[in-house]
């Protein structure tokens, strides 16, 4: 491309097929102030100027950053010369108002070359304008005399002026110097009369050589006692030549003339426009943003009432757009109307309202379901609505918003339920809770929500857990009840049990002993009892015929003596390993069901078992995602043991001895401090293999902690501490099954830390 | 070859007497009972054999807990390597075991290649299949037993005669004996209820009939030295006495029989350097009439 190409009026010659740049000329733009500006060869700006001076000043914020240039025009009553400076000083008074320049209007109080000086006239035309907050200093007539009233009104600004303006006048009523300063501070401080601060005036008098109304001499005209206001882009060109030549006036003001592309009279009271906002059922629409953009641009918001007053505007053809989030915007053109009286411009404007139609996909559904909100809109694409979600029934407090986003007059959106609160306020559950659904954008709230049924899984009816495995050779028959009873996994585990007592085997082979003798089933080995007051240690042994003193030197380790329980099957006591063995003589009875053992299994064991494993997982629906403290898809384990008092020994039954010897599987030893064995033998039951070298082990149990099927540091393990999640499978199987035989629904469970 | 063709091997070689394998060879029984007992037996090649426990499997009254160390010919060894070599250590199926109960670990290692058996205690029966190897290390560890380096063992002196039924008051002394050949220090039995005494109504039964577990009622030991150091000297093959008063109340007349135990669980084996020995021990039953 080459160098840009200046426009000209008429139009510019460029190439077809030429790529070209055309430079548009600096526009400039003219404000012609008309009316009653000044009095008679007077420089002060009148009070009734202000409203074209709030004109200018909304004019200059509309097109900011001009240059400024104030040029005074004369009539042709007086002097030529005259005429020429007096306006000079009239467009340097206005120059300073604009600027507020107090130094440059309190010289006017001086004698002056051209034009009256102020005085009293000035000062109370100025306390007539301004006021304390409420009313303006005077009241009087404006008659120049320095009386009684105007006194008490310089005094009573003098007070005010002290009081807010941070000034030490004298309140003596005396117009002084600095009493003038103040008030023609207060005066050039009235609202929106003053250009931005740095913004730079230039001034020129055209005196009478450019009039608007053409007229001979001494003619009297009020159009020609004017102030034309210059705003320049890019500088003042031509700048302005002093003094103006006469009689032909400055070539550079038809320069000026000709270049301006807008103008404006402000010979009348500045408009207001009304807007009123109304949605398409009349209803008053508040807080929508108007903007209007003309000769002037400005913004507002309506009210209450729908409506948004913007005055101080020049007559003329304005654009406006009124808007508001949720509402189509509305865009047109309107006049706005001036006269020698203020006037209004009533604007009605109809807003009407963008709609969302929410639906969920199903609208039926349970916790850790993900599903679809779906919906219509007229939004334009790209509008993010932030779904919020409401409880119909009780308060779901965790309950999270979502955003979904238009798009082709659309919304898809998945969501997940998640954290509702079934809990009914009263200690009970909701069997279901209506969640309803709407759409924001801004302070557009879609009108009807939305609803989506969220069932309660809360309740199902026992189911038996029935499971025969193998695990090192070993079997085991797991077997419990589970049930969920408000959303709590309630877990039964029972044990047959069987009276017994305790006796030992001692392998003697060491000290020549071989064969089988006494009952005793295995060769070289004797059973053994303790008469002393060391539980742990057999004193005598059954040589076959007598009870004997162990033999000396007789060492416990850990291969050479262990304990076994008997059973009272008719007169004899069998063994109950079901090595077929057979106890010499008797054992002394007790009560097993006196109060120390009742209390020991029915408290004791039944408590510890329920600690270990209840409350320390919860199994929760996979893939939901509730928090913690809802319930929803969460169901907390409480495990409770129970025993069944048998009087046969058959397959599964437990030998519960007195005595504090060690317990194993199938003898339980009531003295015995560890009392988590109970814990650890439900687990066997709630189908978990032992986690120890030489137990009933799964090799293939990895992770989690266990490694080929051994972990030493849990329940199951040698150390028989804490509850794993492996512990937990049989109970997440379970919840499945239960769900879906009462709700119909089938999904999968997991055990997660409670 | 794979590591159980070199263990074979070199255990054969062993068994055989070769001097280079028989250094190299050992074997250890570690006995383990979750949070109460563990006791070491090691026999090295060399013939040199050592044991360590810190409570007897039994809570055996008068037993010794501590170092003990003996040495064994070269037979024994050669012995034990042929045992090991016939049990085929690797190849033996899962011993039954308890939950918490106790646990048997036989560790050897032979021509750089070591091998292990975990043998569980449930199943009398089952043990039959190892029982030449644990009868072997039985006897050894009986007679390394016997030969302490450094031993703590209890015993309780108090007066079993003159005694009335009801509630009594007591003046005893426990006794704690090194039988080994280095001084020992123990936390001192006086602080931090580290002693205490259970006694029992003795039932007397027809000898054919087994009586059931005693009931037993733990007494208070009430230490007669007040502000006692934190530490207490027992000589080598000596014995230090620790005054206690207790009461006891005994129901009825008739014989009863009571035992002491000590038990510190403090970590630490030394003190500034000295061996510390720590653990559990327990008095053998003290018979006493009440009349």
């Amino acid at each position: 491309m080459g160098e840009p190409i200046p426009y000209a009026p008429g139009g510019v010659k460029i190439s077809v097929g030429v790529p070209a740049v055309v430079a548009l000329p600096a526009r400039t733009y003219r404000v012609r102030l008309v009316g009653l500006l000044y009095e008679n060869d007077k420089t002060f700006l009148l009070p009734p100027a202000m409203h074209s001076i709030r004109t200018l000043k909304r004019f200059y914020d509309s097109h900011p950053g001009l240059q400024v240039l104030v040029n005074g025009h004369a009539d042709r009553q007086g002097p030529a010369d005259y005429n020429r400076s007096l306006s000079e000083e009239r467009a340097k008074s206005m120059a300073a108002f604009l600027t507020d320049q107090v130094d440059a209007w309190a010289s006017y109080y001086k004698p002056q070359q051209v034009g009256q000086a102020w005085g009293v006239r000035e000062d109370q035309m100025m306390l007539a304008t301004v006021t304390d907050g409420s009313a303006p200093f005077y009241p009087g007539a404006i008659n120049g005399a320095l009386n009684g009233p105007t006194k008490d009104a310089v005094k009573s600004f003098q007070i005010w002026a002290n009081a807010n303006q941070g000034t030490s006048l004298k309140t003596n009523g005396v117009p002084d110097a600095e009493t003038r300063k103040a008030l023609i501070a207060r005066y050039m401080a009235q609202d929106e009369t003053s250009l931005p601060a740095g913004t730079e005036v230039q001034t020129h008098g055209c005196g009478e050589f450019h009039p608007d109304q053409p007229t001979g001499d001494s003619v009297s005209e009020p159009k020609n006692r004017r102030v034309e206001v210059f705003l320049f882009e890019g500088g003042i060109q031509p700048a302005p030549v002093k003094p103006c030549p006469s009689p032909k006036g400055c070539k550079e003001y038809a320069v000026w003339s000709d270049a301006t592309v807008e103008s404006v009279d402000l010979d009348d009271m500045p408009g207001t426009l009304v807007v009123t906002a109304s949605d398409d059922k009349g209803a008053p629409v508040e807080g929508a943003d108007v903007h209007i953009a003309g000769t002037v641009s400005a913004d507002g918001k309506t009210d209450g009432s729908g409506v948004a007053k913007i005055d101080t505007l020049p007559h003329g053809e304005y654009q406006l757009d009124v808007s508001k989030a949720g509402y189509k915007a509305f865009s047109g053109k309107v006049t706005v109307l001036t006269g020698a009286k203020a006037v209004d411009t009533p604007a009605p404007v109809t807003l009407t309202k963008l709609f969302v139609n929410l639906s969920f996909e199903p609208a039926k559904g349970s916790c850790g379901d993900k599903l679809r909100i779906k919906g219509t809109t007229d939004f334009p694409d790209g509008t993010e609505f932030v779904i919020h979600l409401k409880p119909r029934q009780g308060s779901s407090p965790n309950l999270a918003e979502l955003t979904a986003k238009a798009n082709g007059g659309k919304i898809d959106q998945e969501m997940e339920i998640k954290n509702v609160s079934f809990d009914n306020g009263a200690g009970g559950f909701l069997a279901k809770v209506e969640l309803e659904a709407t759409a924001r954008a801004g302070d557009f709230t879609s009108e009807t929500p939305a609803v989506l049924e969220v069932q309660a899984l809360s309740d199902a009816p026992a189911a038996d857990f029935d499971a025969h495995r193998t695990w090192s050779g070993f079997t085991n028959h797991s077997h419990f009840k589970q049930r969920i009873e408000s959303f709590v996994n309630k877990v039964d585990v029972k044990f047959d049990i069987i009276k017994a007592w305790g006796g030992y085997w001692v392998d003697l082979t060491s000290f020549g002993v071989t064969g089988t003798a006494g009952g005793c089933p295995w060769a070289g080995r004797r059973w053994a009892r303790v008469t002393g007051a060391n539980d742990m240690a057999p004193d005598q042994y059954y040589d076959g015929s007598n009870w004997v003193a162990m033999p000396a030197g007789f060492s416990y380790t850990g291969t050479n003596y262990g304990a076994i329980a008997f059973w009272k099957h008719g007169t004899k006591f069998e063994s109950t390993d079901g090595s077929g063995g057979t106890w010499p003589g008797a054992f002394a009875d007790y009560d097993f069901n006196s109060a120390k053992y009742t209390t020991l299994r029915n408290t004791t064991w039944v408590n510890v078992t329920h600690d270990v494993w209840s409350r320390k997982f919860d199994i929760r629906r996979k893939d939901c995602h509730s928090e913690p403290k809802n319930k929803c898809c969460r169901y907390p384990l409480e495990v409770s043991l129970a025993f069944n008092t048998v009087a046969s020994l058959v397959a599964e039954v437990i030998a519960v001895c007195p005595g504090k010897l060690r317990s194993n599987a199938a003898n339980w030893f009531m003295d015995e401090p560890r009392v988590r064995v109970a814990a650890h033998e439900s687990g066997h039951h709630m189908d978990n293999p032992d986690e120890y070298a030489g137990g009933a082990v799964d090799p293939t149990l990895n992770g989690d902690g266990a490694v080929n099927g051994i972990d030493a540091d849990c329940i199951m393990g040698q150390n028989l501490t804490g509850v794993k999640k492996r512990h937990c499978h049989a109970f997440a199987e379970m919840v499945q099954k239960l769900i879906k035989a009462k709700y119909g629904r089938d999904s999968i469970y997991e055990a997660v830390p409670s | 070859m794979i590591e159980s063709e070199v263990f074979e091997a070199a255990l054969s070689k062993a068994a055989a007497g070769n001097d280079p394998a028989l250094q190299a060879f050992g074997i250890e029984r570690l006995t383990l009972v979750p949070q109460s007992v563990e006791e070491r037996l090691v026999i090295e090649g060399s013939g040199r054999a050592s044991m360590s426990t810190d409570r007897s499997l039994a809570d055996l009254g008068g037993y010794e807990i501590g170092e003990f160390r003996g040495a064994l010919d070269k037979n024994a060894v050669q012995e034990l390597a042929t045992l090991l070599l016939q049990m085929k250590l690797a190849k033996l199926g899962p011993f039954p075991a308890s939950p918490g109960g106790v646990q048997v670990r036989i560790s050897a290692v032979a021509g750089g290649a070591s091998q292990q058996a975990v043998i569980g205690t449930a199943d009398p029966a089952a043990l039959d299949r190892v029982r030449p190897l644990l009868s072997k290390l039985d006897a050894i560890a009986g007679e390394v037993h016997k030969k302490p380096v450094a031993s703590l063992s209890l015993t309780a002196d108090f007066p079993s005669e003159g005694i009335q039924a009801g509630k009594v008051s007591l003046r005893m002394a426990l006794v704690f004996r090194n039988g080994g050949s280095e001084g020992i220090y123990i936390s001192h039995p006086a602080a931090a209820s580290r002693c205490a005494l259970v006694y029992g109504f003795k039932e007397e039964l027809p000898p054919d009939v087994t009586p059931l577990p005693m009931e037993l009622h733990e007494a208070i030991l009430k230490p007669a030295l007040r502000d006692p150091p934190p530490y207490l000297y027992v000589p080598a093959g000596n014995e230090a006495a620790v005054g206690f008063e207790s009461t006891l109340l005994l129901e009825k007349p008739g014989k009863y029989l009571a035992r002491a135990s000590y038990t510190d669980a403090s970590p630490g084996n030394t003190v500034a350097g000295r061996r510390k020995l720590r653990g559990a021990v327990f008095s053998a039953d003290t018979a006493f009439k009440a009349s």
